[in-house]
């Protein structure tokens, strides 16, 4: 199945409207490359990397994708529903983004009303419509060990782990070590060298920072 | 034969080879062996671990590679899931680290080249890619590859194939080789130097004891002893030598013993052979001289026969003549002075000389006489013995009646006397007498005097026989010559009968019809007597033309042969009665079936007519019977005609087959007498015979054969005659 996929990956849709198409190509590939980045990251939910832990593992326990706010091209992640990954199946839910749930005053809420259930992914693609809402979605995952991939170009600083982005056509990668530390997620080094930037420092470990400090003056 | 010869040399080599190794002196036999023994251990040992090492190297190598191999598939998966060959490339040049490997590279699932990397110096061929995934390394070309699977996630995304240079193995080995070489040589040296010591400990005893071997069988000098060693295996041998020398040394002197008993009963023998040859020689001499007599004996016999057949040869000549011969001859063959033949005459009762021949004078005599009363006894042995050989006449009684008169005068001295005999006659003697010294007769010699007389009496015989021969042959042409006249004067007769009584026809035709012109014109000018006698002649008249008649029927049987036709008599006989017309009172009988004959018809139908005729011609009875039968007699068929007539008295029996014999008179019977004759004659002509039986009163019974073979034949046989 993986090389049918690679092959719809780079020659599928012709017939398409060229900026269609070429938009649709772009998040087929990134949908692939959130599949991947799950066989290059261990710890927390993942579980360790080795096959001892994976043979634990209870293979009908699905592994969650989440996709947060509106995808520019909507079936490129429904497609990954029922692929594999470490032998557990993977599942695909759809969240509505924050953008979208601002009330008629155009007020963003506080809170995701599905934030409990968003918990629950081991991963969760934040599609750019919800750039504006970033720091208000972020914070309350970094600890749950979600690996969080976004699709924006400030998304690391704003604490997102791995960011994709397109360099001279070619889709690529940057990753957060400090959002992935706090997540107690390794990325594989394998991965890492790949990635196009690495940012070990950003705005919410700063926070964090002022927060304990805060916190601890607070007492 | 072009491959048996290479065969052969090859064959020729080896056994030069082996008997090489044979003659080899036992300690560099051991040498050798022991240097085989080691360098073959060694070398063995030498292989076993180049080998090892050579599989070791090998496996070291893939096992190498095949670790790299997993740590750069590793390296490599992000780089193929995230398609960056950049860094895939990176990451095989990490593989330049390790010297062996001259290339890597990097293949999608798809089979195409994702990254490479080559070794500086060594040409960047790209191979092809790989189809299907091969679990082990391929050697070839210096070279060898390896192929790994890139796994990620339980899932293969790439191959990665590495490339490895054999060379810096094979450098090693080859280190290896040279040492273990080295090793050998130093190895085989030490061996060598180690067993031409050793070797004396097994080589020396046994070398010392072939050399004491050597010279005892050189010298023949058996009292040497070998000095005992050891108590191992070559010590017991060296006590068995000693103890051999030891029996050699007693059997010697015993052979020594008993040859000089051999030649002692050598010459002995010798001696005993001499005798015997001799011996032999004198059987030999005896022999030949036997052999020459034989010899002698045998020519002579040849002689003897040659003058015999020589004599054969006048077997054709008269007596005296060939008597004149005889003697010439035998005188000759047996050089003896006098040979003569006696012959008895006067019914034995004197011996007439009727030849003498002399062989020194060549003369010949006859006529003297030798009388049975003057000499009984010589009279009696020639009748009585086969020969008198009588080697002196001195010591002779048998011849002493004449010895002084006859024998003596004349110098006789030895005398053989040999009686000529006819079956079992005695015709004479013939004479041998010696003149001269005592001979003795051999008995080839009496044999050949037997032969002679022998011939003498065949020739008598001859004689005999030829004068018989000549009065037969005489009497012969006498015979055949009366029978000629006889002949003649029976045709003679034979034809005049039949003349006359053709020519008598005519006449006593014109008087039977003058009779009848008398009897018709003047019949009322003659009485009663006169017409009887009219009657009478005329009735003689007819029987006289019968009896010619008869004489004509006679005369032509045996005169002209008529055809031979098959006759059934079953036929013939009932028409021959039928012509006949016998009268009331006489039954004519054919008693059983006749038989079919080939013959002349007309003449067995004259037999039958004449002889039925017969019959009722002189039946006198009221009533009279005639019978007619046939009876099968071995090779004839025998006939009968029986009537019941008078009968015949026995004295007719010839008589009445004889011509113009009747027994009744002839004015009271029509009868010419000239029947039966020609019933014999017809009879007798077709080979049969013809009787008669009867007595007086009892009535007669005519009977004749025929013989089968001839003239009668089955109708079968005809039939199958006529189809062949």
């Amino acid at each position: 199945m993986p090389v049918l996929w690679m092959v719809l990956l780079f020659w599928s849709y012709p017939h398409r409207a060229p900026a269609d198409e070429a938009s649709d190509r772009e998040y087929k590939i990134k949908a692939a490359f959130v599949y991947n980045f799950m066989k290059f990251v261990e710890g927390g939910r993942f579980g360790p990397a080795d096959g001892k832990a994976r043979a634990n593992a209870d293979p009908n326990q699905t592994i969650r994708v989440g996709v947060l706010g509106t995808a520019p091209a909507k079936d490129a992640f429904v497609e990954l529903t029922g692929k594999l990954v470490k032998d557990r199946p993977v599942r695909v839910y759809r969240f509505k983004g924050l953008a979208e749930l601002k009330d008629e005053d155009g007020k963003v809420p506080q809170q995701h009303p599905a934030l409990e259930e968003i918990r629950k992914c081991h991963v969760l693609f934040i599609c750019p419509s919800e750039r504006p809402c970033l720091l208000r979605i972020l914070p309350d995952l970094q600890r749950d060990g979600i690996l969080t991939v976004g699709d924006v170009p400030d998304f690391l600083e704003a604490g997102g782990i791995i960011n994709l982005l397109v360099e001279d056509k070619k889709v690529r990668f940057e990753i957060n070590l400090a959002a992935a530390a706090r997540a107690k997620l390794q990325i594989r080094s394998s991965l890492l060298r790949l990635a196009a930037r690495t940012v070990e420092h950003d705005q919410l470990e700063r926070q964090n920072d002022d927060g304990k400090q805060t916190g601890s003056d607070k007492p | 034969m072009t491959e048996s010869k290479p065969a052969a040399t090859n064959h020729r080599l080896k056994h030069e080879a082996s008997s090489f190794v044979r003659n080899l002196s036992l300690k560099h036999k051991l040498v050798a062996i022991i240097m085989l023994t080691c360098i073959t251990a060694l070398a063995l040992a030498s292989a076993v671990f180049i080998a090892w090492e050579w599989t070791t190297l090998r496996h070291t190598l893939v096992q190498d590679l095949s670790a790299h191999g997993e740590i750069l598939a590793d390296n490599c998966k992000a780089a193929i899931t995230f398609h960056d060959p950049a860094d895939a490339s990176g990451v095989l040049k990490t593989a330049g680290a390790i010297p062996a490997i001259v290339a890597a590279y990097v293949y999608t699932q798809d089979g195409e080249l994702f990254a490479a990397y080559t070794r500086q110096g060594t040409p960047a061929v790209l191979p092809p890619p790989p189809r299907e995934l091969q679990g082990r390394p391929t050697f070839q070309e210096g070279c060898v590859t390896l192929d790994r699977p890139i796994v990620l996630d339980g899932q293969r995304i790439g191959v990665i194939r590495l490339k490895a240079t054999l060379a810096p193995m094979y450098a090693r080995l080859e280190r290896s080789i040279v040492v273990i070489v080295c090793i050998l040589l130093l190895s085989s040296i030490a061996a060598y130097l180690i067993s031409s010591r050793l070797q004396q400990i097994i080589s020396s005893p046994i070398l010392y004891l072939a050399g004491v071997a050597n010279a005892i069988s050189e010298k023949q000098q058996y009292t040497f002893r070998v000095e005992q060693s050891g108590d191992d295996e070559v010590g017991l041998l060296m006590r068995a030598f000693n103890e051999m020398l030891g029996q050699i040394q007693r059997r010697d002197a015993r052979l020594v013993e008993a040859n000089e008993q051999l030649e002692a009963r050598v010459t002995e023998r010798t001696v005993e052979l001499t005798a015997a040859n001799e011996h032999l020689m004198q059987e030999i001499g005896f022999r030949k001289q036997t052999e020459q007599i034989l010899v002698q004996r045998t020519e002579r016999i040849i002689d003897h026969q040659r003058a015999l057949l020589r004599l054969t040869k006048n077997a054709n000549s008269d007596l005296p003549s060939m008597m004149r011969k005889t003697t010439e001859e035998a005188a000759r063959t047996l050089a003896v002075e006098r040979v003569g033949i006696w012959f008895l005459r006067d019914k034995a009762s004197e011996l007439l000389c009727e030849e003498l021949y002399s062989l020194s004078l060549g003369t010949r005599k006859s006529g003297s006489c030798l009388k049975a009363v003057d000499c009984p006894s010589y009279f009696e042995a020639i009748e009585n013995d086969r020969i008198l050989a009588i080697d002196d006449i001195r010591q002779d009684a048998r011849t002493e009646s004449f010895r002084r008169s006859y024998l003596e005068p004349l110098g006789i001295t030895s005398m053989m006397v040999v009686p000529i005999r006819l079956h079992a006659k005695l015709l004479g003697v013939a004479c041998y007498e010696h003149i001269g010294p005592a001979r003795r007769w051999l008995p080839e010699e009496q044999d050949f005097a037997a032969s002679v007389s022998d011939m003498i009496a065949l020739q008598v015989e001859t004689n005999e026989r030829r004068k018989l021969e000549r009065a037969l042959a005489n009497a012969n042409e006498h015979l055949a010559e009366s029978v000629r006249d006889l002949r003649r004067s029976n045709k003679e007769l034979q034809d005049f009968a039949y003349v006359a009584a053709h020519d008598l026809k005519a006449p006593l035709r014109g008087i039977g019809t003058l009779a009848d012109w008398i009897a018709s014109d003047y019949a009322d000018q003659f009485d009663e007597q006169g017409r009887q006698q009219l009657r009478l002649l005329k009735g003689r008249v007819t029987r006289l033309a019968e009896l010619i008649n008869g004489i004509l029927h006679y005369s032509e049987i045996g005169r002209l042969a008529s055809r031979q036709e098959t006759v059934d008599l079953n036929k013939l006989v009932p028409e021959i009665i039928a012509l006949l017309d016998p009268p009331a009172h006489i039954q004519v009988v054919i008693d059983g079936p006749l038989p079919t004959l080939v013959c002349e018809k007309v003449r067995l139908g004259q037999v039958f007519h004449n002889l039925i005729d017969n019959a009722i011609k002189y039946l006198d009875k009221p009533q009279g019977r005639v019978e007619i039968n046939c009876t099968e007699q071995g090779r004839f068929w025998e006939f009968a005609v029986r009537d019941s007539g008078p009968g015949i008295e026995e004295k007719y029996f010839e008589k009445i087959f004889q011509m113009f014999q009747t027994l009744a008179p002839r004015d009271q019977r029509e009868s010419t007498g000239i029947g039966l004759p020609i019933v014999k004659k017809i009879v007798e002509l077709f080979g049969g015979k013809v009787w008669v039986e009867s007595k007086p009163g009892e009535g007669a019974t005519f009977l004749f054969t025929l013989p089968k073979q001839e003239a009668v034949i089955e109708k079968e046989t005809l039939a199958v005659a006529g189809r062949a």
